[in-house]
């Protein structure tokens, strides 16, 4: 589980969120904003010290509740592309918003196909084993979908967590008409915590930003993005430059 | 759970560096040097573009070299300061600094002429140099709140910028007329060389991308791919440009107009039509070009904070912007001074190009000379992943001096004068502010050494190791910042000691462990440690008035770099500390200190520094084959606060009959004194006697501040074994503990066997 903090100013985890996360462990990263005006190195001279201290704070704040804690501290002129480094790094299984929320009854979780559901319902596993919440399955069909294809996903996305372990009781599910990005944030608005899955980027979303990252900036509680591993990882871009 | 320290990410790729560096060269000045190109030298004004477009090459490669070897922020400034010192590196960072803004004037006085004449109710000189002020307002606005990398919106503005240029060649290349081109060099060979140092001014934008090398994905290969692509295929363009626009309107017409390129594309782009593309394109360039230029400025005088050479208050960021608000400010507005002499100045556009091309000629040719010192001192961490190789090296850099001399020799008298006036600038900041502040003494000693090194015996300057006998040298590796002022202070006393006789001098060093990898920016962890290294080392020499060497060095193994250090220096001493702890399985010291104990030629002394006050020292003057020595160190440490240190000797009690023990104590403290060369008057003497050495020795020692004991060796092919005794003492002492190795050669068995007590 990557946890990307913004260190140039204070933050604390909130605690619904530490409950979830307790079975799992969490690599922080920390990473210091920095404008194209500035080199790097010059915002780590001016204020390493307290950018560690940031993200030390966090990472006490976390090390006891949850299993395991890796800190990393980065000075980025971008952040997401940090914050995808780091993650395949460490292979983290997802990414944390975490966002504010005061306690954690429901999660939505939006499926859009097969792929990478099976990083999806295992993730929302372990979140659901460390707590009592419920889950609402979510899938959004462009049309009336005569086939079922909807509903086929769903089911066996119900059953595949209901094998593992997970109370029938708990779980719900929603078909929806809507267009995806609205549907995903009105259904949102009855739950506490949202788990998506990564998608691979098209040229529209290049442009116009990722249905993730669209739901990041509008969803106010915390959201997991699930990366999406069976798919081609390019290494390419990874470069480190470690201090 | 706290594991590695912070990184620092790499955030540009290919296409970011190419838009920095490339999109700096063919923007402003394709605008505006047509006409000044024109005038100039004619149709032939091409040449002038492919000459010094020869001359970025050349400087572009040497860059390469460097900044693959060295990528991080500041481009030539960083590397010449580094292999030249402080007054070159001053010289060089005031020439980027003002050439940059120079070059930034220059495109904004460009801005404004390209809004103002084509349309028809604007007018007038004031009116372009308000214009330009404005511009540079905007730029230097946003840039002091800041902007984000990865907004698009740059990338598709010199994308649009870049296409209008291509439409302008393709269009333009059918309305040539060859009777314009009949006069191809009105000015001969003298103004062709003289247009290109007016023309140069355009090339610095491959030096952007220098300045941000720190910040380059892949530095190794992008660097070099992005610095000589974007050399190569905007003198290319500059070229057929130049053939294009004086094939379309005569070259006379053109050199008397402020906006050369609207003017052809008045004729070949459609009129009107051209005219609006070409002035949008013309804006969005001087305003990318103007703004990479501020962004390489603030690279600069960060890079120059660094060192110290330059106020590090410039430097402080904004606190909510996070940007270098103060040097984005302090340019602008010198910018803007510049911009308003266009007022007064008739020829300010071209004295502003041809005082920015100066400047960083000059600034290119100490880039070249800075790589024939990198290559010829080869300092450990230097390891370019792009290396001029077979016949570029040497070729390059002796005819990337030669050609920018070539090239300075043609400009005008009063071009001269600022240009020079800059490098005063430079020289007479470094001599009034910088000098006792700059950290790097650069490489240029060590190359002269290596350089002579490799001449011939008997050659006159081959004599270095000479002087090296009359100096007594104390290595001191310095890396925990608690320890290092109490180090240095020892080594200080140790060998201001030696005073009477040979010259005292301290190589302070600290050794970065690193592999050496595109992956780690190494050189920004040595500047840092290079820079702690300096401001201890003058605290020290506040106190002592002692010959100090800094260095810092980058290398895999700390052990033998010491070991190396020590024997290029030959050094007498290797001063080092030490945590007080000693490791277990392979290793005794550990894993950096054992193969200096193992194989420095020269003396060791391995010291807790547990306290402050070094006091009275105590020399274990028992058995062993270094007790000599630590006796010695014990008198050097005494002179720290000027007392007189204290030799002692334990011995059991003497079995019935047998010689007096405390005789035979100051008959062994006497021996050992001897041995070490210490007069009478400089030590006091304690005997014990008692059963138990050991724990007599532990409770005596415990009353001192400094404990001086001898390494003890059990035999020359073993390896170091370190006494039971030492070792107890370290553990239990509150004070410092020296643990002290003579240099080979004063061989231990000799002095066990003439041991009296033995």
């Amino acid at each position: 589980m990557l946890l990307p903090v913004d260190v140039s100013g204070e933050y604390t985890v909130p605690t619904p969120v530490l409950d979830l996360l307790s079975s799992t462990h969490v690599v922080v990263l920390g990473y210091y904003p920095v404008p194209s005006q500035a080199a790097p190195a010059q915002l780590k001279h001016q204020h390493e010290d307290d950018a560690r201290r940031q993200l030390d704070a966090i990472a006490n704040q976390l090390s006891g509740r949850v299993d395991g804690v890796t800190d990393v501290l980065v000075f980025t002129h971008d952040r997401n592309e940090t914050v995808d480094r780091i993650a395949s790094k460490h292979t983290a299984d997802a990414i944390l918003t975490p966002g504010s929320v005061s306690s954690v009854d429901r999660l939505l979780v939006p499926l859009r196909g097969t792929s990478n559901v099976e990083n999806i319902l295992r993730l929302v596993e372990s979140l659901l084993a460390s707590t009592d919440a419920a889950v609402t399955l979510f899938h959004a069909t462009d049309d009336a979908d005569p086939e079922g294809h909807g509903d086929q996903l769903l089911d066996s996305a119900v059953d595949h967590l209901v094998e593992s372990g997970i109370d029938a009781d708990r779980i719900d599910r929603q078909l929806s008409t809507d267009e995806a990005v609205t549907g995903i944030l009105a259904a949102g608005d009855e739950s506490d915590v949202l788990v998506i899955g990564e998608t691979e980027p098209s040229l529209r979303d290049r442009i116009l930003g990722r249905v993730p990252s669209q739901i990041l900036e509008d969803a106010d509680g915390p959201v997991f993005v699930v990366r999406d591993t069976n798919g081609t990882e390019s290494e390419k871009d990874g470069e480190i430059d470690a201090q | 759970m706290s594991g590695e320290s912070s990184q620092l990410e790499r955030n540009l790729g290919f296409i970011e560096a190419m838009t920095l560096g490339g999109g700096t060269m063919i923007g402003a000045g394709i605008f505006i040097l047509p006409g000044l190109a024109a005038e100039g030298a004619g149709p032939a004004s091409a040449i002038s573009f492919l000459i010094a477009g020869l001359v970025a090459l050349l400087a572009a490669l040497s860059l390469s070299e460097l900044a693959t070897g060295m990528p991080i922020a500041g481009g030539s400034y960083h590397y010449v300061n580094r292999a030249l010192g402080g007054l070159f590196g001053s010289i060089v960072g005031w020439g980027m600094w003002t050439g940059l803004m120079f070059a930034s004037a220059f495109y904004m006085i460009g801005f404004g002429q390209y809004i103002v004449v084509p349309l028809a109710f604007l007018d007038g000189r004031a009116l372009i140099v308000l214009l330009g002020i404005v511009g540079l307002g905007l730029i230097a606005g946003i840039n002091y709140y800041g902007t984000d990398e990865s907004s698009g919106a740059q990338n598709i503005m010199i994308g649009a910028e870049f296409l209008v240029v291509l439409v302008y060649v393709a269009l333009g290349a059918f309305y040539v007329d060859p009777a314009n081109l009949q006069e191809f060099a009105p000015t001969g060979p003298t103004g062709i060389v003289a247009t290109t140092g007016t023309v140069f001014v355009t090339y610095l934008g491959f030096e952007i991308i220098a300045t941000v090398a720190g910040e380059i994905k892949r530095p190794g290969e992008l660097i070099p791919k992005t610095m000589v692509l974007s050399v190569v295929s905007v003198s290319l363009l500059y070229a057929v440009i130049m053939l294009v626009s004086t094939g379309v309107v005569p070259y006379r017409e053109l050199g008397k107009s402020l906006v050369p390129v609207s003017d052809v594309a008045a004729i070949s782009m459609f009129g009107t039509v051209g005219v609006g593309a070409v002035t949008v394109a013309a804006a969005i360039a001087a305003i990318s070009s103007s703004n990479s230029s501020i962004l390489a400025a603030s690279r600069v005088i960060f890079a120059m904070g660094r060192d110290s050479l330059m106020s590090e208050r410039l430097n402080v960021t904004h606190d909510r912007f996070r940007t270098p608000h103060r040097a984005i400010l302090t340019t602008a507005v010198v910018t803007g001074g510049l911009i308003l002499l266009g007022l007064r100045v008739q020829e300010i556009v071209a004295l502003l190009a041809q005082v920015a091309s100066f400047s960083f000629l000059v600034t290119y040719a100490l880039v070249h000379v800075a790589v024939v010192v990198f290559r010829t001192a080869d300092p450990d961490e230097y390891d370019p992943e792009f290396e001029l190789s077979g016949p570029l090296y040497p070729t390059v850099p002796i005819l990337g001096v030669v050609m920018a001399g070539l090239v300075v020799s043609q400009m005008r008298p009063p071009v001269i004068a600022v240009g020079i006036g800059i490098v005063a600038l430079g020289a007479g900041w470094y001599v009034v502010y910088a000098r006792d502040r700059a950290v790097e003494e650069g490489l240029l000693n060590d190359a002269l050494d290596k350089f002579r090194d490799d001449l011939p015996a008997g050659v006159p300057g081959s004599t270095a190791t000479a002087s090296t006998e009359d100096r007594y040298t104390v290595v001191v590796p310095v890396a925990n910042p608690e320890t290092q002022h109490g180090l240095l202070r020892l080594a200080a006393a140790s060998a201001q000691a030696h005073a009477d006789e040979r010259r005292p001098e301290l190589v302070a060093i600290n050794v970065v462990e690193a592999e050496a990898s595109s992956r780690r920016n190494v050189e920004s962890d040595r500047v840092d440690h290079q820079r702690a290294l300096l401001s201890n080392v003058h605290d020290i020499t506040a106190e002592i008035d002692i010959g100090v060497q800094t260095r810092a060095l980058v290398t895999t193994d700390a052990g033998e770099a010491i070991v190396e250090v020590a024997t290029e220096e030959a050094a007498d001493q290797v001063l080092m500390g030490w945590n007080g702890t000693l490791a277990r399985n392979d290793h005794v010291f550990g894993t950096t200190l054992d193969p200096v104990l193992a194989d420095a030629p020269c003396d060791v002394s391995v010291v807790e520094i547990q306290s402050e006050t070094v006091g009275r020292p105590v020399a274990l003057a028992g058995p062993g084959p270094h007790a000599p020595k630590a006796a010695k160190r014990a008198v050097e440490f005494a002179t720290v606060q000027g007392t007189t240190p204290v030799l002692l000797n334990v011995q059991p009690p003497a079995p019935d009959g047998d010689i007096d023990p405390v005789q035979r104590g100051h008959e062994a403290i006497a021996w050992v004194a001897d041995r070490a060369d210490i007069d009478r008057e400089n030590y006091d003497t304690q005997v014990i006697v008692e059963e138990d050495t050991e724990s007599a020795i532990l409770d005596a020692v415990d009353e001192f501040d400094t404990i001086c004991v001898g390494l003890s060796e059990k035999s020359a092919r073993s390896r170091i074994l370190f006494g039971s005794i030492a070792e107890r003492i370290s553990r239990r002492a509150t004070g410092n503990v020296a643990i002290i190795r003579g240099a080979e050669g004063e061989t231990p068995t000799e002095a066990l066997v003439r041991y009296p007590n033995d």
